[in-house]
């Protein structure tokens, strides 16, 4: 160990091949999971890839709306349930539901609210996302469970939160980045008729989901370690946009300024950019997409690396003009810096402009579509992304766990299942419930 | 025949001669002064869009269009106008003669339940052919 | 010379009451908003415990706000958090948007500058100097690693591991500290971070940029986010794995380990089906601008006065909007649902038929402002906001009476705005004490506490340029 290079002993303890010869860390946990969408549901599986047992819950035949979500409606995978082999699992559920243990339960029955009640006298946490007041008014939310289970962590995520003047709308991510301000600093500058944009990622469900579960697990220390209590959380994603942007709120509330979006270029350095290369890397490719031109970040902000570039790319004159970063950062000047690299990389491909930026010791990081991320040797070698050997669905490329340790790694042992696919072991093993007695319930569409 | 009123419609554009309805998309038009093309007939008309309201046109232009809509159909709902070179290309994932269908083997070439299933199929949840590992012969 | 305008204090308009807010509502109705509001106001925070109140962290990173950002999620919750910073300072402290010193923030007592994403994220935290390119500087940290819970770095990769104080030798100096790396692309690997990679280098690499933005198809380029966000992100997953350890630690083993995040990483992680999708058919993701892939309507469009987002994929929804629409211009909502091609909920998704929906949509739109648009959309129950600004959302009355916001009146910066901690709680909730502190603020204070140094120490240290 000690004697091994950095790199080897990263490779070493890092393996993604021996995770499964290592302990979880969340090992002997149980949490409920009464999600939809993306926000719930991030959060419990974040729990489930440290080892938790997360139970899932969601409705009988059709499961929860997020298995019906899928780009251009064409990728699923089949069956959805072992009652209707014939329609698949959309991937929008592929992302929030790794590990976990599937079971369909109505919870506007009473019958089904004893059973979330059973299940949560036996589990360390519940996270739920419906609305404010719903699961409390059923019986089942945190002032009724904690009675049952004083131990009990439960975290609720919404977009709006239970209170206040928004306490009754409804959300979507991409609503929480909007009213939160995410979309007035993201995207192409407003004063040349550009338009702001979306994060690709459904950043306010996903992230604020691991929010959540940071929260959780804070909770669990602070329980298990210090006072024996459980906890009741509450996570808005419309808070998360002004997390996310607190510096902007600073200089609002001392100076009055409002951001703007700046497009590709970097409001604090310059040079830190993406240009457009003119170049497609794949000009003979048959998907149209690969055929457009490539981009690539540079990085150039030091008077050193500044004047470099310059050099490179034959624009000496810029270099005297700009010499300090006090003078480059100006957003004057940035028009002027930026279209001149963009002209150098005219007759270029991002490869080439990479490989040229490399040799002069100058920073630069290509820009990658999802097939040029899949095949970089990189990401799978860490673990960051995998094959995933699902049980049910097959050979998957999956996304892996998102940071790594060395003793007690996260990991990911199916994708999901169809729903209802472990009614039998949760209902029967943990509810103590007989054949005949599911058979009922089944037929009663309880489960 | 649908009596749908276009002649209020700013971003919906009904073509003053063949009356097929061009979708000016708020991407490319919502303030755009130029030259688009009918996708219906091939006539170039100038436009002028301010604020997605649409001031100036259509007028009668020659010469190759600045950019054209997004999408058009006829005022019955036939779709047979978004065409290459009527309107702007649709999005690829994929090449577009690798058409979407059932799937049993993935990119590279294992087993993979990407396509329906019938009840004899499942084992349980699980679909039989992944169980077994063997490839998956959908019935005829 | 630039007109120069009154700054309202915030808020400009009053928070509303608890009596504005509830107005109308039964007894029944509003009994447990009001509980959650009894259990959950910030208000009532510095009553409470605190989660990691025993927790000791030492965020050694600088340049990135990776590192910043995962220490801030642990000084919210509680945990003691010093910033170890090179003599001099961050060089992160100095940047300000567009260069302009006018938007920095002083030090009441020196006058010292700091740019306002440094002082977001230095919340709650002490801040010392030490030179760790000095070996003199290592063996300090060498003994402030005996008193860590967790130590955070962002160096180039292996750098520490060369200086000694790698997680191999300092694991040995205290088998119970948590040791992270963060950083963009990775600390081992064919792609490991260059000295100088910063967000975005994980925002381009990972797929981000090249997902977000208007499509090919409308003339759209890929965009990144406005933010470093990929830092954040990343920093979040940072914490999560810190927090891991520190859990597992108390738990089971009485042992530290090695945790480590990237941005890359942390992205990657929810970028959503981009990966299985490749794996099925070798689809490569497009970037679709504002509007979805997977489900219609869920974007967002502009309209009179800027932009709004729609939300509704299901039909219950669907034939909401177009009822919302209809009521002003007939012709939309008729044309919508005569249209054959659009009665399937499935058949709304490919692309040429999103064309058709959003520019229907927007012909609607286009005579509506975003509150207009709202409240027509809200009556039909309808979920849909306005693209606010900062402004707007520093006034909205929901985020000013939850606290989302909160005016920390500190006593090195004064009286500062900020994005308060999302963390509520009923018994542990995370809270924000102090903005940030100057340079170097705390020496005094930690390595007396921690370390014994007496004035002489730290003394010939100044001198010798160690801190």
């Amino acid at each position: 160990m000690a004697t091994m290079s950095f790199e080897e002993y990263c490779r070493d303890v890092f393996d993604p091949k021996k995770i499964f010869s290592k302990p979880e860390p969340l090992k002997g946990y149980r949490f409920l999971s009464c999600t939809q969408y993306i926000l719930g549901p991030s959060c419990a599986n974040y729990l489930a890839e440290l080892g938790a047992e997360v139970i899932k819950i969601e409705l009988p035949r059709r499961g929860e709306p997020m298995r019906h979500t899928t780009p251009f409606n064409e990728p699923k995978l089949y069956p959805l349930s072992k009652w209707m082999p014939e329609m698949g699992t959309g991937l929008g559920f592929f992302g929030a539901n790794h590990n976990e243990y599937f079971t369909a339960v109505d919870f506007h029955k009473p019958e089904g609210q004893e059973i979330v009640r059973m299940l949560a006298a036996k589990s360390d946490g519940m996270v739920e996302n419906y609305r404010a007041g719903t699961f409390d008014r059923w019986g089942i939310g945190y002032r009724q469970l904690s009675q049952i289970n004083p131990r009990i962590i439960y975290q609720w995520l919404g977009g709006f939160g239970g209170w206040g003047p928004g306490r009754k709308r409804a959300s979507y991510d991409i609503l929480g980045q909007a009213q939160g301000g995410c979309f007035s600093v993201t995207g192409w500058p407003m004063d040349k008729g550009g338009n702001p944009s979306k994060q690709t990622i459904w950043i306010m469900d996903y992230w604020g989901g691991a929010m959540g579960a940071l929260q959780v697990l804070a909770c669990m220390y602070w329980r298990d370690n210090i006072s024996g209590l459980g906890n009741f959380m509450e996570y808005s994603q419309v808070q998360g946009a002004q997390r996310h942007l607190s510096d902007c709120i600073a200089l609002y509330g001392r100076h009055g300024l409002v951001p703007q979006r700046w497009g590709n270029w970097d409001t604090l350095l310059c040079v830190h950019g993406i240009i457009k290369c003119g170049l497609s890397s794949y000009p003979n490719s048959k998907n149209p997409q690969e055929l457009e031109e490539g981009y690539i970040l540079v990085t150039a902000h030091t008077d050193a690396d500044y004047a470099k570039l310059m050099k490179l790319i034959k624009r000496d004159d810029l270099a005297k003009k700009f010499p300090t970063h006090d003078d480059r950062i100006k957003a004057e000047n940035q028009y002027e810096i930026y279209p001149a690299i963009e002209a150098w990389a005219k007759d270029k491909t991002k490869e080439q402009a990479r490989d040229i930026l490399t040799k002069e010791g100058i920073n630069n990081q290509p820009v990658w579509n999802s097939k040029e991320v899949s095949t970089n040797e990189h990401f799978h070698m860490r673990g960051e992304l995998e094959w995933l050997d699902d049980p049910t669905f097959g050979d998957l490329q999956s996304q892996g766990p998102a940071f790594h340790l060395s003793e007690t790694p996260a990991r990911h042992k199916w994708a999901f299942k169809p729903v209802g696919a472990d009614n039998e072991f949760v209902l029967g093993k943990l509810c103590g419930f007989s054949k005949t007695k599911m058979a009922e319930l089944e037929a009663d569409g309880v489960i | 025949m649908s009596d749908v009123d276009y002649k209020h419609c700013s971003l919906l554009l009904e073509c003053p001669k063949c009356s097929v309805i061009n979708y000016m998309d708020p991407f490319s038009f919502w303030n755009f002064i130029g030259k688009t093309k009918c996708a219906g007939c091939d006539a170039i008309y100038a436009v002028s869009y301010s604020n997605g309201q649409r001031v100036k046109g259509p007028d009668a232009a020659q010469g190759p269009p600045d950019k054209l809509p997004g999408y058009a159909q006829s005022k019955d709902y036939k779709t047979e106008y978004a065409q290459p070179g009527k309107v702007s290309p649709p999005l690829y994932a994929r090449p577009p003669d690798q058409k979407h269908g059932p799937t049993y083997k993935n990119v590279r070439g294992n087993l993979v339940s990407a396509g329906k299933l019938t009840a004899a199929d499942l084992v349980g949840s699980r679909p039989r052919f992944i169980m077994e590992g063997k490839p998956y012969e959908p019935p005829k | 010379m630039a007109k120069s305008y009154p700054v309202l204090a915030w808020p400009a308009v009053p928070v509303p009451s608890p009596e504005e807010v509830y107005k109308g509502d039964s007894e029944k109705a509003k009994e447990y908003n009001l509980w959650l509001e009894d259990n959950l106001r910030q208000s009532k925070n510095f009553e409470k415990p605190e989660a990691l109140s025993n927790i000791r962290v030492l965020d050694c990173t600088s340049m990135m706000i990776i590192g910043h950002w995962c220490s801030s999620l642990f000084s919210e919750l509680g945990a003691e958090v010093i910033m170890v910073e090179p003599p001099g300072g961050d060089p992160l402290r100095k940047l300000s948007p567009f260069g302009r010193k006018e938007y920095m923030f002083k030090d009441t007592h020196t006058g010292e500058e700091v740019g306002a994403r440094f002082l977001a994220e230095a919340r709650s935290k002490q801040a010392i100097t030490l030179d760790l390119t000095k070996p003199e500087g290592r063996e300090i940290l060498k003994k402030l690693a005996a008193h860590a819970d967790v130590i955070i770095e962002n160096a180039p990769p292996g750098q520490w591991d060369e200086w000694g104080i790698g997680y191999r030798q300092l694991s040995q100096i205290n088998p119970r500290l948590v040791y992270c790396w963060l950083g963009q692309l990775g600390q081992w690997g064919p792609l490991k971070d260059k000295p100088g990679n910063l967000d975005p280098t994980a925002q381009a690499a990972c797929g981000f940029v090249h997902g977000t933005g208007a499509p090919v198809a409308f003339g759209g380029t890929p965009t990144r986010s406005g933010w470093w966000m990929c830092d954040q992100v990343g920093g979040t997953f940072g914490a999560m794995g810190i927090m891991t350890a520190l859990y597992y630690r108390e738990k089971v083993s009485g042992r530290g380990q090695f945790v480590e995040a990237t941005g890359a990483a942390g992205v990657i992680r929810i970028l959503d089906y981009n990966w299985g999708w490749y794996g099925v058919d070798g689809s490569i993701r497009p970037r679709y601008g504002n509007w979805d892939l997977a489900i219609n309507i869920y974007a967002v469009n502009p309209c009179k006065d800027g932009q709004i987002m729609v939300g509704g994929g299901h039909d219950r929804l669907w034939y909401r909007i177009w009822r919302t629409a209809g009521k002003d211009r007939p012709e939309v909502e008729q044309h919508i649902v005569e249209d054959p091609n659009l009665k399937e909920v499935t058949g709304r998704l490919p692309h040429y038929r999103q064309v058709e929906t959003y520019t229907t949509l927007c012909e609607w739109m286009k005579d509506n402002t975003r509150s207009e648009a709202e409240n027509k959309l809200q009556a039909e129950e309808v979920a849909s906001g306005g693209v606010s600004f900062i402004d707007e959302v520093c006034e909205f009355p929901h985020y000013k009476y939850r606290g989302h916001l909160e005016t920390i009146d500190d006593l090195n910066y004064g009286k500062v705005l900020i994005g308060a901690s999302a963390f509520l709680g009923q018994r542990t909730p995370g809270r924000v004490k102090w903005i940030g502190r100057p340079v170097g603020h705390d020496n005094e204070d930690v390595y007396r506490r921690l370390l014994g140094f007496s004035k002489a120490d730290m003394d010939g240290l100044k001198k010798k340029g160690v801190i």
